[in-house]
């Protein structure tokens, strides 16, 4: 037979999702900017990597969270057509809301059983003005949220470490502290290139219903950032 | 069926290297084994009981030995269902040899597997070569349960099923498809439909503890009618269509495939069909196994 048996082919799904913090003190010492940077300098990276493994279909959103949580890239949108707009600083630091609107969005019935698992990279310098553990919560009790791979980027020394530890979810792996630019751009671009490319990976194993599990294989942190260049570098 | 009219099956299948795992240097970790009637001296409308037996070794780095895994569980699988269908071949009442098949045949397979993980190990114990290569993907937990525990470099799914004269029984654990398709070509899960529970690369395993939990078993009576194909695919073929109804045509096309073509074209073609699926679709490992009934209309080959 000259056609394959079956149906349509396509590459698996994955969804990576930003979780920006865009909290009035993400104004000061041009953290903002320096996030939309980060991204910005990472989505060639993250494009290579997307085209070097052709079975995921890597798919891009981005959540923002300050007075409430809003999506600042609703729609998923395939690697090779993301664009960065930037996002603006000010308001309170509602990440409880920014977990409800994950949460909603990773619903079996809008994640397909055939996708990856979905990576969700938070990124926050401060603490939680709402009910954090009940926005963690509504996300863990989805199936896929409970199965992402979540990475979160402290940025400074006032971020919640404890808040981001929760939102891991595994003792293993630990907040990445950037307190510097440099270190920003070089976190950003490892969950960019270097997770995305485990999770692009269909390597299966064996259920674990601790939501401790980790079900892709995440690589080596980079280094700690090298000292900043002034004091002024310090967040 | 009229009891003057055997069933009787012919089998092939294949099993490709994932196009992900040819790009990561790795091997396939599936296995495919069948024993059909002709392999066994019978000829193929004999009415011996036909059986086969599909298995896909995780692809995650703990998991260092689960091509070998997956080999010894199709082998494990080939062996106690044919010795089942043999024990069983008199039985009178089909509900004991359900109950039989319900209650004994996930242990024994568990059991067994893991016999033969112990054997494996035994004769060629986890290298520090390969410790040191699972280093470099795997976290620092994984290897420290690999030290505890070796056998769990082995982990593999697991779907078999064997087809006699009075009934088709299927046995699963893990994720992968086990479908029949009519004479119309219609196709449908049969009869363990897809476990809501395993998503995002997560599947229960032989090396689960208390895996035989996890193993599910279903038999059917061959009354008026048994399907004209048996599927059994590892979960790289699912995958790698858009949606279910991609992977429910494909039983029907490789039945319409086996009738026009014959079955002797069809395992010629059907590597050569999966690695391109892989390539479009999951890129992971693909394997599927294929029994037909030989009274279909076909050339008479064999595999």
């Amino acid at each position: 037979m000259s056609k394959l048996p079956g149906g349509a082919l396509a590459s698996r799904p994955l969804h990576f999702v930003w979780i920006a913090d865009c909290s009035g003190s993400m104004g000061l010492d041009g953290k903002i900017q320096a996030l939309n940077n980060a991204i910005r300098e990472a989505i060639p990276h993250m494009q290579q990597v997307a085209a070097e493994n052709p079975n995921a279909q890597v798919l891009v959103r981005a959540v923002a969270f300050s007075d409430g949580a809003r999506w600042h890239l609703a729609q998923p949108t395939p690697v090779a057509d993301f664009r960065w707009q930037d996002l603006k600083a000010g308001g309170v630091t509602d990440m409880g809301q920014a977990m409800k609107l994950l949460a909603e969005q990773l619903q079996p019935e809008t994640m397909p059983a055939r996708a990856l698992p979905p990576v969700l990279v938070l990124i926050s310098d401060g603490q939680p003005t709402d009910k954090f553990d009940t926005g963690l919560q509504a996300l863990m009790e989805q199936p896929w949220g409970k199965k992402a791979v979540r990475i979160a980027i402290a940025i400074g020394d006032d971020a919640d470490l404890n808040v981001l530890q929760k939102f891991i979810g595994h003792p293993e792996f630990k907040p990445l502290q950037a307190n510097n630019a440099d270190a920003l751009v070089r976190y950003i671009k490892w969950a960019s290139t270097e997770v995305l490319k485990s999770a692009s990976s269909p390597a299966s194993q064996v259920l674990d219903a601790r939501e401790s599990a980790v079900n892709v294989p995440l690589p080596a942190v980079p280094e700690a950032a090298p000292g900043p260049e002034s004091a002024a570098d310090v967040w | 069926m009229h009891d003057d009219q055997l069933l009787a099956w012919r089998i092939t299948g294949a099993t490709v290297r994932g196009a992900s795992h040819r790009r990561s240097d790795l091997p396939n970790q599936d296995a495919l084994a069948w024993r059909s009637p002709a392999a066994s001296g019978a000829p193929a409308a004999s009415g011996a009981p036909a059986v086969l037996a599909i298995a896909d070794g995780h692809g995650s780095p703990l998991y260092i030995r689960s091509d070998r895994g997956a080999r010894i569980a199709v082998h494990t699988a080939i062996a106690l269902l044919a010795d089942f269908a043999a024990a069983h071949a008199t039985t009178p009442a089909l509900s004991a040899v359900k109950r039989v098949a319900a209650e004994r045949l996930p242990r024994d397979l568990v059991l067994t597997w893991n016999q033969g993980v112990a054997a494996d190990l035994a004769a060629e114990p986890i290298s520090e070569r390969e410790i040191a290569a699972a280093k470099i993907r795997a976290p620092r937990a994984a290897l420290d349960r690999l030290a505890d525990d070796p056998r769990l470099a082995y982990g593999a799914t697991l779907l078999a099923a064997v087809l006699t004269q009075r009934y088709l029984l299927a046995v699963q654990l893990g994720d992968g498809d086990i479908l029949t398709v009519n004479d119309d070509g219609t196709a449908a899960h049969w009869p363990l439909a897809p476990d809501p529970l395993l998503i995002a690369n997560e599947t229960t395993s032989l090396c689960s503890p208390d895996a035989w939990r996890h193993v599910r078993t279903y038999l059917q009576p061959v009354h008026a009618a048994a399907p004209q194909l048996v599927l059994l695919a590892t979960d790289g073929y699912a995958n790698s269509f858009v949606d279910q109804g991609g992977l429910l045509q494909a039983g029907g096309d490789m039945l319409t495939a086996i009738r026009d073509e014959g079955l002797a074209a069809v395992s010629r073609q059907l590597p050569a069909w999966l690695r391109a699926t892989s390539a479009a679709g999951s890129g992971d490992d693909i394997t599927v196994a294929l029994a037909v009934r030989a009274g279909d209309p076909q050339p008479s080959a064999q595999p």
